[in-house]
C-alpha cells in the first residue's frame, strides 16, 4: 500500500493499524478531503450489549467524529429479523419485537460514550432500518430491487456457499439478509447523503453488494472501508478471546 | 460475531463489570500490547509504540495503560480507577506476586448462600470439608487477607461485588468472582 492520503481521517485509519482495505483509496480519500462526510456502520441487535469485538468499529465512528465527518450508527432493527447468516454454522433463533428493541435500548447506551450525538454538522445520527424495513412492499420491492440481484452470484458468496457445500439448510429469510443489508447502503445514501459503509473485512462482500444497488439504483458513486479482522499474536479472533472466562474456569492464569 | 454465547467480554457494565473488563485488557499478550494501544486508545502513535515495545516484566505497565485507557472510554475514569485499585488490592497488597488461580461462579451456585468450606473445596485449596474445618480452626485460612476463624461463614451474591481472594497458609491463593 504505497497510497499517500490527503485526508486526517484516512491518515488516522492507515497509521493506526484499522485499514484492511478500500474499495476506492482516491476516490473516499478525495470526497473526504472536501468536507464533513457521513459514514455508517451497522450493528445487528442480536444481544442486549455489544461485545469488544465491535469496539474496533466504536473506535473507527470515533476517530470519524474527530477528524471532522458525521458517524451513523445503524441499528439493524429490521435486518435482526432476518438474522445474518454469515459464519453460522446453524439458523440463528428467531428474536421478537420486543427483544429486538430491548436489545437495541442496550446497545445504544455504548455508543453515547465514544461519539456526540448533537446538532453539530459532524454530530452523529441514531438510525434503525426498521424505517425503512419494516413497510415494504413486497413486489414493489422485487420490482425495484430485488430485480437487481442475480441468484447466481448470490450462491457464489461464501456465506451462502458454506451452507450449501455442508448440505446445510439456509431458509430463504436468511437468504435475503444480503439483500436487505445492500439496500440499507442504498437508502442512507438516498435520505441521508451516506457516503461510505465501513465494517470488518467479513463484511467486505455485503458492502460492494450496496455499492453496486446504489449505483443503479441511484447512480451514485459511494465507498466502502473495511477494517483488520482481528486476531491476537495466538491466532484467536478478537471476538473469541471473549473466552477469557472460561479459560480462567480450566486454570488460566490471570496476572496484573 | 456469534461469538457471544458464553463468557463473552460485553461492553455493558451490567453484563460484564468494569473490573472484569480491565482485566480483560490488561491479560493481553506482549506482542499484541503496541498494536491494542494504537487501535483502542488515543495515545499518540509513537507512545504507543514506544509502550508495545517494553520487554520483560515492564511490558505490564503498558498493559496497565491500555487497561486504563480503554476502560475509562468506555466506563469513565473514575470506573477505570477503581478497576485498577482492585486489582492491585487483589493482587499486590497480599504479596501474591503475578498469579492468582480464578475460580468463577455463577449467581446459581451461589444460590441463597455458599459456606467458606465449600468455597475451599471448590477452588481446590482443599480437597474435603473436613478438611477445611481443620483448616480454619488452626488459622491457616485467610478471607481477603483477614484471619477466616468462622467456620460456619456463609458467603451471599451480594458480598462478591467485588472478587473475593481465599488463602490458604501464605503461599496459596485463589481468586472468587461470580460472574
Amino acid at each position: 500500500m504505497t497510497y499517500h492520503p490527503k485526508s486526517e481521517f484516512m491518515a488516522v485509519m492507515m497509521q493506526r493499524g484499522f485499514l484492511a482495505d478500500c474499495t476506492d483509496y482516491q476516490g473516499l480519500d478525495d470526497a473526504l478531503s472536501k468536507g464533513v462526510t457521513p459514514a455508517y456502520i451497522g450493528f445487528d441487535a442480536t444481544a442486549k450489549s455489544l461485545h469488544v469485538g465491535s469496539l474496533i468499529q466504536i473506535m473507527m465512528l470515533r476517530w470519524l467524529q474527530k477528524t471532522g465527518h458525521k458517524p451513523i450508527t445503524l441499528m439493524g432493527g429490521g435486518t435482526t429479523k432476518v438474522g445474518d447468516p454469515s459464519f453460522r454454522a446453524d439458523e440463528r433463533p428467531l428474536l421478537t419485537d420486543n427483544q429486538i428493541n430491548d436489545n437495541i435500548a442496550g446497545i445504544k447506551r455504548v455508543f453515547e460514550n465514544y461519539i456526540n450525538y448533537d446538532d453539530e454538522p459532524n454530530g452523529a445520527l441514531m438510525l434503525n432500518n426498521s424505517e425503512w424495513l419494516d413497510n415494504l412492499n413486497y413486489l414493489e420491492f422485487l420490482r425495484d430491487i430485488g430485480r437487481h440481484f442475480s441468484v447466481n452470484r448470490m450462491l457464489s458468496f461464501e456465506s451462502v456457499k458454506s451452507r450449501i457445500d455442508r448440505e446445510q439448510s439456509l431458509s430463504f429469510l436468511e437468504f435475503n439478509y444480503m439483500i436487505l443489508q445492500a439496500y440499507d447502503f442504498l437508502e442512507l445514501n438516498r435520505r441521508y447523503g451516506c457516503l461510505f459503509q465501513m465494517g470488518g473485512s467479513d463484511q467486505w462482500g455485503n458492502i460492494v453488494n450496496g455499492i453496486d444497488l446504489t449505483r443503479r439504483v441511484l447512480d451514485h458513486e459511494i465507498y466502502g472501508l473495511t477494517s483488520q479482522l482481528l486476531t491476537t499474536s495466538d491466532g484467536k479472533k478478537n471476538g473469541e478471546i471473549a473466552e477469557w472466562r472460561n479459560l480462567a474456569e480450566c486454570g488460566y492464569v490471570i496476572t496484573i | 460475531m456469534g461469538k457471544s454465547l458464553n463468557g463473552a467480554i460485553w461492553l455493558n457494565a451490567d453484563m460484564l463489570s468494569p473490573y472484569e473488563f480491565w482485566q480483560f485488557w490488561r491479560n493481553t499478550t506482549d506482542e499484541d500490547t503496541g498494536r491494542f494501544l494504537k487501535l483502542y486508545t488515543e495515545l499518540p502513535i509513537e507512545d504507543c509504540d514506544l509502550l508495545g515495545a517494553l520487554q520483560g516484566s515492564d511490558i505490564n505497565s503498558a498493559k496497565i495503560i491500555l487497561a486504563n485507557e480503554v476502560t475509562t472510554l468506555l466506563h469513565g475514569a473514575e470506573a477505570a480507577k477503581a478497576a485498577e485499585a482492585t486489582a492491585r488490592a487483589v493482587f499486590e497488597n497480599g504479596g501474591v506476586g503475578d498469579d492468582l488461580p480464578t475460580l468463577n461462579l455463577s449467581t446459581q451456585d451461589v444460590g441463597d448462600g455458599i459456606s467458606v468450606v465449600q468455597l475451599l473445596i471448590k477452588s481446590g485449596l482443599v480437597n474435603t470439608g473436613k478438611e477445611a474445618k481443620r483448616l480454619i480452626a488452626e488459622d491457616g485460612a485467610k478471607l481477603n487477607d483477614a484471619p477466616l476463624n468462622d467456620a460456619g461463614l456463609i458467603l451471599q451474591v451480594s458480598d462478591f461485588e467485588k472478587p473475593i481472594k481465599l488463602s490458604k497458609g501464605k503461599k496459596k491463593h485463589t481468586l472468587v468472582q461470580v460472574t
